[in-house]
Protein backbone atom coordinates (compact mmCIF):
# COMPACT_ATOMS: atom_id res chain seq x y z
CA UNK A 1 0.00 0.00 0.00
CA UNK A 2 1.32 3.40 -1.02
CA UNK A 3 1.09 5.97 1.72
CA UNK A 4 1.90 9.61 1.29
CA UNK A 5 2.35 11.87 4.31
CA UNK A 6 2.15 15.54 3.52
CA UNK A 7 3.46 18.50 5.49
CA UNK A 8 3.26 22.16 4.67
CA UNK A 9 6.61 23.63 3.90
CA UNK A 10 5.73 27.07 5.12
CA UNK A 11 2.54 28.87 5.94
CA UNK A 12 1.71 28.79 2.26
CA UNK A 13 -0.39 25.63 2.24
CA UNK A 14 0.13 25.03 -1.48
CA UNK A 15 3.76 23.93 -1.05
CA UNK A 16 4.00 20.50 0.52
CA UNK A 17 6.73 18.07 1.43
CA UNK A 18 5.65 14.58 0.51
CA UNK A 19 6.99 11.50 2.30
CA UNK A 20 6.31 8.32 0.39
CA UNK A 21 6.04 4.96 2.15
CA UNK A 22 5.31 1.55 0.70
CA UNK A 23 4.21 -1.05 3.24
CA UNK A 24 5.64 1.10 6.03
CA UNK A 25 9.05 1.37 4.38
CA UNK A 26 10.26 4.86 3.59
CA UNK A 27 10.75 5.35 -0.16
CA UNK A 28 11.30 8.99 -0.96
CA UNK A 29 10.73 12.61 -0.03
CA UNK A 30 9.94 15.35 -2.49
CA UNK A 31 8.50 18.83 -2.73
CA UNK A 32 5.27 19.31 -4.60
CA UNK A 33 2.77 21.99 -5.34
CA UNK A 34 -0.61 20.90 -3.98
CA UNK A 35 -2.25 21.70 -7.34
CA UNK A 36 -0.04 19.08 -9.06
CA UNK A 37 -0.60 16.38 -6.50
CA UNK A 38 -3.01 14.32 -8.63
CA UNK A 39 -0.29 13.71 -11.20
CA UNK A 40 2.01 12.22 -8.53
CA UNK A 41 -0.33 10.26 -6.30
CA UNK A 42 -2.56 7.47 -7.59
CA UNK A 43 -6.01 6.46 -6.42
CA UNK A 44 -4.73 3.22 -4.85
CA UNK A 45 -2.96 5.20 -2.13
CA UNK A 46 -3.61 6.67 1.27
CA UNK A 47 -2.89 10.34 1.93
CA UNK A 48 -2.20 11.72 5.38
CA UNK A 49 -2.27 15.49 5.28
CA UNK A 50 -0.98 17.28 8.36
CA UNK A 51 -2.51 20.67 8.92
CA UNK A 52 -0.14 23.04 10.74
CA UNK A 53 -1.43 23.20 14.28
CA UNK A 54 -1.30 26.99 14.12
CA UNK A 55 -4.17 26.80 11.64
CA UNK A 56 -6.50 25.17 14.11
CA UNK A 57 -7.81 25.82 17.58
CA UNK A 58 -8.03 22.74 19.73
CA UNK A 59 -9.94 22.65 23.00
CA UNK A 60 -10.17 19.91 25.60
CA UNK A 61 -13.79 18.99 26.27
CA UNK A 62 -15.08 18.59 29.81
CA UNK A 63 -18.38 16.99 29.03
CA UNK A 64 -20.60 14.22 30.23
CA UNK A 65 -21.62 11.34 28.03
CA UNK A 66 -25.20 12.67 27.94
CA UNK A 67 -24.25 15.89 26.16
CA UNK A 68 -25.03 15.73 22.48
CA UNK A 69 -22.56 16.94 19.88
CA UNK A 70 -24.96 19.76 19.04
CA UNK A 71 -25.10 20.91 22.66
CA UNK A 72 -21.33 20.75 22.97
CA UNK A 73 -20.93 22.66 19.71
CA UNK A 74 -23.36 25.39 20.86
CA UNK A 75 -21.61 25.78 24.18
CA UNK A 76 -18.24 25.90 22.51
CA UNK A 77 -19.39 28.54 20.06
CA UNK A 78 -20.62 30.79 22.82
CA UNK A 79 -17.39 30.32 24.78
CA UNK A 80 -15.09 30.90 21.83
CA UNK A 81 -17.01 33.68 20.15
CA UNK A 82 -15.04 36.35 21.99
CA UNK A 83 -11.56 35.29 21.04
CA UNK A 84 -12.08 33.94 17.49
CA UNK A 85 -10.95 36.71 15.18
CA UNK A 86 -12.89 35.61 12.12
CA UNK A 87 -16.64 35.18 11.82
CA UNK A 88 -17.45 32.11 13.91
CA UNK A 89 -19.74 30.76 11.19
CA UNK A 90 -16.78 30.56 8.83
CA UNK A 91 -15.28 27.87 11.02
CA UNK A 92 -15.90 24.18 11.13
CA UNK A 93 -16.06 22.52 14.53
CA UNK A 94 -15.10 18.89 14.92
CA UNK A 95 -16.21 17.25 18.14
CA UNK A 96 -14.16 14.17 18.75
CA UNK A 97 -15.12 11.91 21.61
CA UNK A 98 -13.79 8.48 22.40
CA UNK A 99 -12.25 6.69 25.34
CA UNK A 100 -8.84 8.23 24.68
CA UNK A 101 -9.67 11.72 23.46
CA UNK A 102 -12.30 14.35 24.19
CA UNK A 103 -11.42 17.16 21.94
CA UNK A 104 -12.97 19.94 19.89
CA UNK A 105 -11.11 21.25 16.89
CA UNK A 106 -12.01 24.49 15.20
CA UNK A 107 -10.74 25.22 11.71
CA UNK A 108 -11.45 27.75 8.99
CA UNK A 109 -13.94 26.14 6.60
CA UNK A 110 -12.58 27.66 3.39
CA UNK A 111 -9.01 26.69 4.30
CA UNK A 112 -10.04 23.09 4.97
CA UNK A 113 -12.17 22.99 1.81
CA UNK A 114 -9.35 24.27 -0.37
CA UNK A 115 -7.12 21.46 0.90
CA UNK A 116 -9.69 18.68 0.67
CA UNK A 117 -10.69 19.70 -2.86
CA UNK A 118 -7.10 19.35 -4.01
CA UNK A 119 -6.58 16.08 -2.15
CA UNK A 120 -9.77 14.65 -3.65
CA UNK A 121 -8.33 15.15 -7.13
CA UNK A 122 -6.00 12.20 -6.41
CA UNK A 123 -8.85 9.77 -5.73
CA UNK A 124 -6.85 8.40 -2.78
CA UNK A 125 -8.16 7.57 0.66
CA UNK A 126 -7.78 10.79 2.59
CA UNK A 127 -6.90 11.51 6.20
CA UNK A 128 -6.39 15.02 7.53
CA UNK A 129 -4.96 15.48 11.00
CA UNK A 130 -3.59 18.36 13.04
CA UNK A 131 0.17 18.18 12.83
CA UNK A 132 0.76 17.98 16.59
CA UNK A 133 -0.98 14.58 16.60
CA UNK A 134 2.22 13.15 15.11
CA UNK A 135 4.17 13.51 18.35
CA UNK A 136 1.06 13.15 20.51
CA UNK A 137 1.00 9.46 19.61
CA UNK A 138 4.60 9.02 20.77
CA UNK A 139 4.21 11.10 23.89
CA UNK A 140 1.17 13.18 24.73
CA UNK A 141 3.20 16.13 25.99
CA UNK A 142 5.90 16.67 23.46
CA UNK A 143 7.60 19.14 21.18
CA UNK A 144 9.03 18.50 17.74
CA UNK A 145 9.79 20.36 14.58
CA UNK A 146 8.62 20.24 10.97
CA UNK A 147 10.00 22.71 8.46
CA UNK A 148 10.32 26.03 10.33
CA UNK A 149 7.55 25.21 12.80
CA UNK A 150 8.06 24.13 16.40
CA UNK A 151 5.06 22.00 17.25
CA UNK A 152 3.67 21.61 20.75
CA UNK A 153 1.47 18.73 21.77
CA UNK A 154 -0.38 18.87 25.09
CA UNK A 155 -1.70 16.07 27.24
CA UNK A 156 -5.37 16.23 26.24
CA UNK A 157 -4.68 16.26 22.50
CA UNK A 158 -4.54 20.01 22.11
CA UNK A 159 -1.66 21.49 20.25
CA UNK A 160 -0.16 24.45 18.53
CA UNK A 161 2.72 25.29 16.27
CA UNK A 162 4.84 28.38 16.32
CA UNK A 163 7.51 29.80 14.11
CA UNK A 164 11.02 29.60 15.55
CA UNK A 165 11.30 33.39 15.60
CA UNK A 166 8.38 33.74 17.99
CA UNK A 167 9.27 30.71 20.07
CA UNK A 168 10.37 32.68 23.13
CA UNK A 169 7.09 34.53 23.45
CA UNK A 170 5.06 31.41 22.95
CA UNK A 171 7.00 29.44 25.55
CA UNK A 172 6.32 32.22 28.10
CA UNK A 173 2.64 31.95 27.34
CA UNK A 174 2.67 28.17 27.61
CA UNK A 175 4.52 28.19 30.90
CA UNK A 176 2.09 30.74 32.28
CA UNK A 177 -0.99 28.78 31.26
CA UNK A 178 0.32 25.26 31.75
CA UNK A 179 2.53 25.26 34.80
CA UNK A 180 2.88 21.47 34.86
CA UNK A 181 3.78 21.12 31.21
CA UNK A 182 6.75 18.78 31.07
CA UNK A 183 7.19 17.82 27.45
CA UNK A 184 9.50 15.37 25.79
CA UNK A 185 11.56 17.28 23.29
CA UNK A 186 12.24 15.59 19.97
CA UNK A 187 14.66 18.11 18.58
CA UNK A 188 17.76 19.91 19.71
CA UNK A 189 16.97 23.52 20.39
CA UNK A 190 18.73 25.73 22.94
CA UNK A 191 15.69 27.82 23.80
CA UNK A 192 13.60 24.73 24.51
CA UNK A 193 16.41 23.07 26.46
CA UNK A 194 16.77 26.19 28.63
CA UNK A 195 13.07 26.57 29.27
CA UNK A 196 12.28 22.91 29.90
CA UNK A 197 15.32 21.84 31.89
CA UNK A 198 13.58 18.82 33.39
CA UNK A 199 12.45 17.50 30.04
CA UNK A 200 13.94 14.54 28.26
CA UNK A 201 15.51 15.42 24.97
CA UNK A 202 15.48 12.74 22.35
CA UNK A 203 16.52 12.87 18.75
CA UNK A 204 13.57 11.43 16.87
CA UNK A 205 13.30 11.54 13.09
CA UNK A 206 10.12 12.64 11.38
CA UNK A 207 10.06 9.31 9.50
CA UNK A 208 9.90 7.34 12.76
CA UNK A 209 7.02 9.55 13.96
CA UNK A 210 5.31 8.84 10.63
CA UNK A 211 5.60 5.10 11.10
CA UNK A 212 4.14 5.24 14.61
CA UNK A 213 1.37 7.45 13.28
CA UNK A 214 0.50 5.14 10.38
CA UNK A 215 0.03 2.27 12.83
CA UNK A 216 -1.94 4.09 15.51
CA UNK A 217 -3.83 6.98 13.94
CA UNK A 218 -7.26 5.33 13.94
CA UNK A 219 -8.56 6.89 17.18
CA UNK A 220 -7.49 10.41 16.25
CA UNK A 221 -9.85 13.01 14.79
CA UNK A 222 -9.79 12.81 11.01
CA UNK A 223 -10.72 16.27 9.72
CA UNK A 224 -11.58 14.92 6.27
CA UNK A 225 -15.32 15.00 5.65
CA UNK A 226 -16.43 12.53 3.04
CA UNK A 227 -19.63 12.90 1.10
CA UNK A 228 -20.82 12.49 -2.43
CA UNK A 229 -18.26 13.94 -4.80
CA UNK A 230 -18.74 12.27 -8.19
CA UNK A 231 -15.32 13.20 -9.56
CA UNK A 232 -13.64 11.84 -6.44
CA UNK A 233 -15.49 8.53 -6.48
CA UNK A 234 -14.91 8.08 -10.19
CA UNK A 235 -11.20 8.53 -9.60
CA UNK A 236 -11.21 6.57 -6.32
CA UNK A 237 -12.65 3.47 -7.98
CA UNK A 238 -10.67 4.03 -11.18
CA UNK A 239 -13.77 4.26 -13.30
CA UNK A 240 -12.64 5.05 -16.82
CA UNK A 241 -14.62 6.31 -19.78
CA UNK A 242 -15.31 2.78 -21.00
CA UNK A 243 -16.72 1.76 -17.60
CA UNK A 244 -18.86 4.90 -17.55
CA UNK A 245 -20.04 4.25 -21.09
CA UNK A 246 -20.88 0.63 -20.21
CA UNK A 247 -22.72 1.70 -17.06
CA UNK A 248 -24.68 4.33 -18.97
CA UNK A 249 -25.42 1.81 -21.73
CA UNK A 250 -26.61 -0.76 -19.17
CA UNK A 251 -28.77 1.82 -17.40
CA UNK A 252 -30.16 2.99 -20.75
CA UNK A 253 -30.92 -0.61 -21.70
CA UNK A 254 -32.78 -1.10 -18.43
CA UNK A 255 -34.94 1.89 -19.31
CA UNK A 256 -35.14 1.42 -23.09
CA UNK A 257 -35.86 -2.32 -22.97
CA UNK A 258 -39.25 -2.14 -21.15
CA UNK A 259 -40.30 0.97 -23.10
CA UNK A 260 -39.45 -0.47 -26.52
CA UNK A 261 -40.78 -3.93 -25.64
CA UNK A 262 -44.04 -2.42 -24.38
CA UNK A 263 -44.33 -0.37 -27.56
CA UNK A 264 -43.64 -3.41 -29.77
CA UNK A 265 -46.03 -5.64 -27.79
CA UNK A 266 -48.81 -3.06 -28.05
CA UNK A 267 -48.08 -2.55 -31.73
CA UNK A 268 -48.19 -6.33 -32.45
CA UNK A 269 -51.31 -6.72 -30.29
CA UNK A 270 -53.04 -3.95 -32.30
CA UNK A 271 -51.95 -5.66 -35.52
CA UNK A 272 -53.39 -9.00 -34.37
CA UNK A 273 -56.65 -7.28 -33.39
CA UNK A 274 -56.85 -5.54 -36.78
CA UNK A 275 -56.20 -8.83 -38.56
CA UNK A 276 -58.82 -10.58 -36.41
CA UNK A 277 -61.39 -7.94 -37.37
CA UNK A 278 -60.26 -8.30 -40.97
CA UNK A 279 -60.93 -12.07 -40.77
CA UNK A 280 -64.43 -11.38 -39.49
CA UNK A 281 -64.99 -8.85 -42.29
CA UNK A 282 -63.98 -11.51 -44.84
CA UNK A 283 -66.48 -13.94 -43.34
CA UNK A 284 -69.20 -11.34 -43.02
CA UNK A 285 -68.60 -7.77 -44.28
CA UNK A 286 -71.54 -6.56 -42.16
CA UNK A 287 -69.74 -7.25 -38.89
CA UNK A 288 -69.13 -3.84 -37.34
CA UNK A 289 -67.57 -4.63 -34.03
CA UNK A 290 -65.53 -7.48 -32.61
CA UNK A 291 -65.72 -7.56 -28.83
CA UNK A 292 -65.22 -11.21 -27.95
CA UNK A 293 -63.67 -12.85 -31.02
CA UNK A 294 -63.78 -16.43 -29.72
CA UNK A 295 -67.47 -16.27 -28.84
CA UNK A 296 -68.34 -14.46 -32.06
CA UNK A 297 -66.55 -16.95 -34.35
CA UNK A 298 -68.15 -19.86 -32.47
CA UNK A 299 -71.55 -18.25 -32.98
CA UNK A 300 -70.85 -17.90 -36.71
CA UNK A 301 -69.77 -21.53 -36.98
CA UNK A 302 -72.88 -22.63 -35.07
CA UNK A 303 -75.07 -20.60 -37.41
CA UNK A 304 -73.73 -22.65 -40.36
CA UNK A 305 -74.66 -25.90 -38.55
CA UNK A 306 -71.43 -27.66 -39.53
CA UNK A 307 -71.69 -31.41 -39.09
CA UNK A 308 -68.04 -32.06 -38.40
CA UNK A 309 -65.07 -29.78 -38.33
CA UNK A 310 -62.62 -30.58 -41.10
CA UNK A 311 -58.95 -30.29 -40.62
CA UNK A 312 -56.72 -28.62 -43.14
CA UNK A 313 -53.52 -29.88 -41.54
CA UNK A 314 -52.74 -33.14 -43.27
CA UNK A 315 -50.93 -35.34 -40.83
CA UNK A 316 -47.37 -36.01 -41.93
CA UNK A 317 -47.41 -33.86 -45.05
CA UNK A 318 -44.44 -31.90 -43.77
CA UNK A 319 -42.62 -35.15 -42.99
CA UNK A 320 -42.65 -36.09 -46.68
CA UNK A 321 -40.21 -33.24 -47.32
CA UNK A 322 -37.67 -35.00 -45.14
CA UNK A 323 -38.03 -38.21 -47.17
CA UNK A 324 -37.04 -36.65 -50.50
CA UNK A 325 -34.25 -39.17 -51.09
CA UNK A 326 -33.52 -40.64 -54.55
CA UNK A 327 -33.28 -44.21 -53.19
CA UNK A 328 -36.82 -44.01 -51.79
CA UNK A 329 -38.50 -44.93 -55.03
CA UNK A 330 -42.05 -45.03 -53.76
CA UNK A 331 -43.89 -43.41 -50.92
CA UNK A 332 -47.47 -44.31 -50.15
CA UNK A 333 -49.24 -42.27 -47.47
CA UNK A 334 -52.44 -43.43 -45.83
CA UNK A 335 -53.64 -40.18 -44.29
CA UNK A 336 -56.46 -41.74 -42.28
CA UNK A 337 -54.15 -44.31 -40.71
CA UNK A 338 -51.34 -41.77 -40.41
CA UNK A 339 -48.94 -44.23 -41.95
CA UNK A 340 -46.56 -44.20 -44.87
CA UNK A 341 -45.06 -47.11 -46.75
CA UNK A 342 -41.62 -46.46 -48.18
CA UNK A 343 -40.03 -48.57 -50.92
CA UNK A 344 -36.27 -48.51 -50.73
CA UNK A 345 -34.02 -49.45 -53.60
CA UNK A 346 -30.28 -49.61 -53.08
CA UNK A 347 -30.04 -47.16 -50.18
CA UNK A 348 -26.59 -47.26 -48.56
CA UNK A 349 -26.74 -49.08 -45.22
CA UNK A 350 -25.07 -46.16 -43.42
CA UNK A 351 -27.49 -43.76 -45.04
CA UNK A 352 -30.37 -46.05 -44.08
CA UNK A 353 -29.19 -46.20 -40.48
CA UNK A 354 -28.89 -42.43 -40.50
CA UNK A 355 -32.45 -42.16 -41.87
CA UNK A 356 -33.82 -44.46 -39.16
CA UNK A 357 -31.98 -42.52 -36.45
CA UNK A 358 -33.42 -39.27 -37.77
CA UNK A 359 -37.05 -40.47 -37.76
CA UNK A 360 -37.83 -39.45 -34.14
CA UNK A 361 -36.51 -35.95 -34.77
CA UNK A 362 -38.97 -35.66 -37.70
CA UNK A 363 -41.82 -36.87 -35.46
CA UNK A 364 -41.89 -40.18 -37.37
CA UNK A 365 -41.87 -43.68 -35.90
CA UNK A 366 -40.72 -46.92 -37.44
CA UNK A 367 -43.64 -49.39 -37.45
CA UNK A 368 -42.48 -52.21 -39.69
CA UNK A 369 -39.25 -53.08 -41.44
CA UNK A 370 -39.02 -55.57 -44.32
CA UNK A 371 -35.63 -55.00 -45.88
CA UNK A 372 -32.70 -56.92 -47.33
CA UNK A 373 -29.11 -55.75 -47.22
CA UNK A 374 -26.87 -56.76 -50.03
CA UNK A 375 -23.36 -55.46 -50.62
CA UNK A 376 -23.94 -52.59 -48.23
CA UNK A 377 -27.15 -51.53 -49.89
CA UNK A 378 -30.59 -51.72 -48.36
CA UNK A 379 -33.70 -52.57 -50.39
CA UNK A 380 -37.23 -53.43 -49.30
CA UNK A 381 -40.20 -51.89 -47.52
CA UNK A 382 -40.57 -49.97 -44.32
CA UNK A 383 -43.74 -48.59 -42.73
CA UNK A 384 -43.51 -45.49 -40.66
CA UNK A 385 -46.04 -43.71 -38.48
CA UNK A 386 -46.81 -40.07 -39.21
CA UNK A 387 -47.52 -38.39 -35.94
CA UNK A 388 -47.92 -34.98 -37.48
CA UNK B 1 -28.38 27.08 -3.64
CA UNK B 2 -25.01 25.47 -2.97
CA UNK B 3 -24.22 28.35 -0.59
CA UNK B 4 -27.46 27.81 1.33
CA UNK B 5 -26.74 24.11 1.55
CA UNK B 6 -23.16 24.64 2.72
CA UNK B 7 -24.34 27.00 5.43
CA UNK B 8 -26.58 24.35 6.94
CA UNK B 9 -25.49 22.35 9.93
CA UNK B 10 -24.14 18.84 9.38
CA UNK B 11 -27.25 17.31 10.93
CA UNK B 12 -29.49 19.35 8.59
CA UNK B 13 -27.30 18.51 5.62
CA UNK B 14 -27.49 14.78 6.46
CA UNK B 15 -31.27 14.99 6.85
CA UNK B 16 -31.62 16.77 3.52
CA UNK B 17 -29.34 14.28 1.76
CA UNK B 18 -31.24 11.32 3.24
CA UNK B 19 -34.54 12.93 2.22
CA UNK B 20 -33.28 13.59 -1.30
CA UNK B 21 -32.01 10.02 -1.58
CA UNK B 22 -35.36 8.63 -0.40
CA UNK B 23 -37.25 10.83 -2.89
CA UNK B 24 -34.92 9.91 -5.78
CA UNK B 25 -35.06 6.22 -4.85
CA UNK B 26 -38.84 6.41 -4.57
CA UNK B 27 -39.15 8.05 -7.98
CA UNK B 28 -36.76 5.53 -9.53
CA UNK B 29 -38.54 2.56 -7.93
CA UNK B 30 -41.95 3.87 -8.88
CA UNK B 31 -40.85 4.53 -12.46
CA UNK B 32 -39.21 1.13 -12.75
CA UNK B 33 -42.26 -0.63 -11.30
CA UNK B 34 -44.51 1.29 -13.65
CA UNK B 35 -42.31 0.50 -16.68
CA UNK B 36 -42.12 -3.22 -15.95
CA UNK B 37 -45.79 -3.40 -15.02
CA UNK B 38 -46.66 -1.81 -18.38
CA UNK B 39 -44.39 -4.32 -20.07
CA UNK B 40 -46.13 -7.21 -18.33
CA UNK B 41 -49.57 -5.86 -19.25
CA UNK B 42 -48.59 -5.33 -22.87
CA UNK B 43 -47.15 -8.83 -22.99
CA UNK B 44 -50.43 -10.28 -21.67
CA UNK B 45 -52.37 -8.13 -24.13
CA UNK B 46 -50.24 -9.42 -27.01
CA UNK B 47 -50.63 -13.07 -25.93
CA UNK B 48 -54.38 -12.64 -25.63
CA UNK B 49 -54.65 -10.90 -29.05
CA UNK B 50 -52.46 -13.56 -30.70
CA UNK B 51 -54.36 -16.40 -29.11
CA UNK B 52 -57.71 -14.87 -30.21
CA UNK B 53 -56.38 -14.36 -33.74
CA UNK B 54 -55.08 -17.95 -33.96
CA UNK B 55 -58.40 -19.31 -32.73
CA UNK B 56 -60.44 -17.19 -35.13
CA UNK B 57 -58.08 -18.07 -38.01
CA UNK B 58 -58.36 -21.79 -37.23
CA UNK B 59 -62.14 -21.63 -36.97
CA UNK B 60 -62.33 -19.56 -40.16
CA UNK B 61 -60.30 -22.26 -41.93
CA UNK B 62 -62.73 -24.89 -40.65
CA UNK B 63 -65.61 -22.79 -41.90
CA UNK B 64 -63.91 -22.19 -45.24
CA UNK B 65 -63.21 -25.91 -45.63
CA UNK B 66 -66.78 -26.83 -44.84
CA UNK B 67 -68.15 -24.24 -47.20
CA UNK B 68 -65.75 -25.45 -49.91
CA UNK B 69 -66.89 -29.02 -49.30
CA UNK B 70 -70.57 -28.02 -49.51
CA UNK B 71 -69.84 -26.07 -52.65
CA UNK B 72 -68.00 -29.09 -54.17
CA UNK B 73 -70.83 -31.45 -53.38
CA UNK B 74 -73.35 -29.04 -54.89
CA UNK B 75 -71.40 -28.07 -57.98
CA UNK B 76 -68.46 -30.43 -58.62
CA UNK B 77 -67.82 -29.20 -62.17
CA UNK B 78 -67.06 -25.73 -60.96
CA UNK B 79 -64.59 -27.18 -58.42
CA UNK B 80 -62.86 -29.25 -61.13
CA UNK B 81 -62.49 -26.16 -63.29
CA UNK B 82 -60.94 -24.34 -60.38
CA UNK B 83 -58.59 -27.27 -59.75
CA UNK B 84 -57.59 -27.24 -63.44
CA UNK B 85 -56.75 -23.57 -63.16
CA UNK B 86 -54.64 -24.09 -60.06
CA UNK B 87 -52.90 -27.06 -61.70
CA UNK B 88 -51.95 -24.79 -64.59
CA UNK B 89 -50.70 -22.17 -62.16
CA UNK B 90 -48.52 -24.78 -60.47
CA UNK B 91 -47.31 -25.97 -63.91
CA UNK B 92 -48.19 -29.60 -63.18
CA UNK B 93 -47.15 -32.01 -65.95
CA UNK B 94 -49.59 -34.62 -67.28
CA UNK B 95 -52.27 -33.45 -64.87
CA UNK B 96 -55.17 -35.88 -64.95
CA UNK B 97 -58.29 -35.69 -62.82
CA UNK B 98 -60.58 -38.72 -62.70
CA UNK B 99 -63.62 -39.25 -60.58
CA UNK B 100 -66.21 -41.85 -59.80
CA UNK B 101 -68.94 -42.04 -57.20
CA UNK B 102 -66.64 -42.70 -54.28
CA UNK B 103 -63.38 -41.03 -55.04
CA UNK B 104 -61.60 -38.27 -56.83
CA UNK B 105 -58.13 -39.02 -58.16
CA UNK B 106 -55.56 -36.49 -59.28
CA UNK B 107 -52.38 -37.64 -61.00
CA UNK B 108 -49.54 -35.38 -62.10
CA UNK B 109 -45.79 -35.19 -62.49
CA UNK B 110 -43.75 -32.56 -60.74
CA UNK B 111 -40.09 -32.72 -59.74
CA UNK B 112 -40.38 -30.04 -57.09
CA UNK B 113 -41.65 -31.84 -53.96
CA UNK B 114 -42.27 -28.67 -51.98
CA UNK B 115 -44.32 -27.13 -54.77
CA UNK B 116 -46.29 -30.33 -55.14
CA UNK B 117 -47.19 -30.32 -51.45
CA UNK B 118 -48.35 -26.72 -51.78
CA UNK B 119 -50.62 -27.81 -54.61
CA UNK B 120 -52.08 -30.55 -52.42
CA UNK B 121 -52.80 -28.03 -49.67
CA UNK B 122 -54.37 -25.67 -52.21
CA UNK B 123 -56.54 -28.49 -53.60
CA UNK B 124 -57.76 -29.27 -50.06
CA UNK B 125 -58.89 -25.66 -49.70
CA UNK B 126 -60.80 -25.88 -52.98
CA UNK B 127 -62.43 -29.27 -52.46
CA UNK B 128 -62.81 -28.97 -48.70
CA UNK B 129 -61.79 -32.59 -48.24
CA UNK B 130 -58.45 -33.89 -47.08
CA UNK B 131 -56.85 -36.60 -49.28
CA UNK B 132 -57.14 -40.18 -48.12
CA UNK B 133 -53.99 -41.37 -49.87
CA UNK B 134 -50.96 -39.75 -51.40
CA UNK B 135 -48.65 -41.81 -53.55
CA UNK B 136 -45.26 -40.54 -54.71
CA UNK B 137 -43.40 -42.71 -57.21
CA UNK B 138 -39.93 -41.69 -58.17
CA UNK B 139 -37.95 -42.57 -61.23
CA UNK B 140 -34.62 -40.80 -61.08
CA UNK B 141 -35.54 -37.15 -60.58
CA UNK B 142 -39.07 -37.48 -61.92
CA UNK B 143 -41.80 -37.68 -59.30
CA UNK B 144 -45.28 -38.89 -60.11
CA UNK B 145 -47.95 -37.94 -57.62
CA UNK B 146 -51.28 -39.66 -57.15
CA UNK B 147 -53.65 -37.97 -54.74
CA UNK B 148 -56.91 -39.72 -53.87
CA UNK B 149 -59.85 -38.01 -52.11
CA UNK B 150 -62.76 -40.00 -50.72
CA UNK B 151 -65.89 -38.09 -51.60
CA UNK B 152 -68.52 -40.33 -50.01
Amino acid sequence: MNRYLLHNLSNNHNEVEVFHYVDNIFQSKKLLHLDDISSHIGSDSEIFYFIPSSKISSVKLDISADDTDEAVRARLLSEMDDFIVSDISENEIFIHRNSKLNLAILIDKSYLTSITDKLRSTGSKIYIYPEHMLSFLKDESSIFKVSDRIIFSFSAGEGFSQNEINLDDYIKLVKKERENFLPKIYLSNNILAENFKNSEIEDVSLESLHLVFIKEHSFLPNLYRGGFHLDYWIKRYQINKLDLALAIAAMSLLVIYPISSTFLNNSYADEYKTETVSLFKKINPNIKKVVNPRRQIDEILNSYSLEQASNLNISGLDSIKRLDIAEITKLYMDIDKSEAQLTLSGLGSTQYQFLINLLPQANLTLIKEDIKTSEGQVSGLIIIGLSG
Amino acid sequence: MKEIFNNLQNREKSLLIILACIIILGILLSSATNLYSNLQNSSQRLNSAKSDYDYVYQQAEVLSLNLAQKSFLLDAENTYAELDKVARDFELINYILTKDDSELKIVYILNDLEKSLLFIEESVKIIGITPAFIDVSRLNEIKRFTVIYNIK
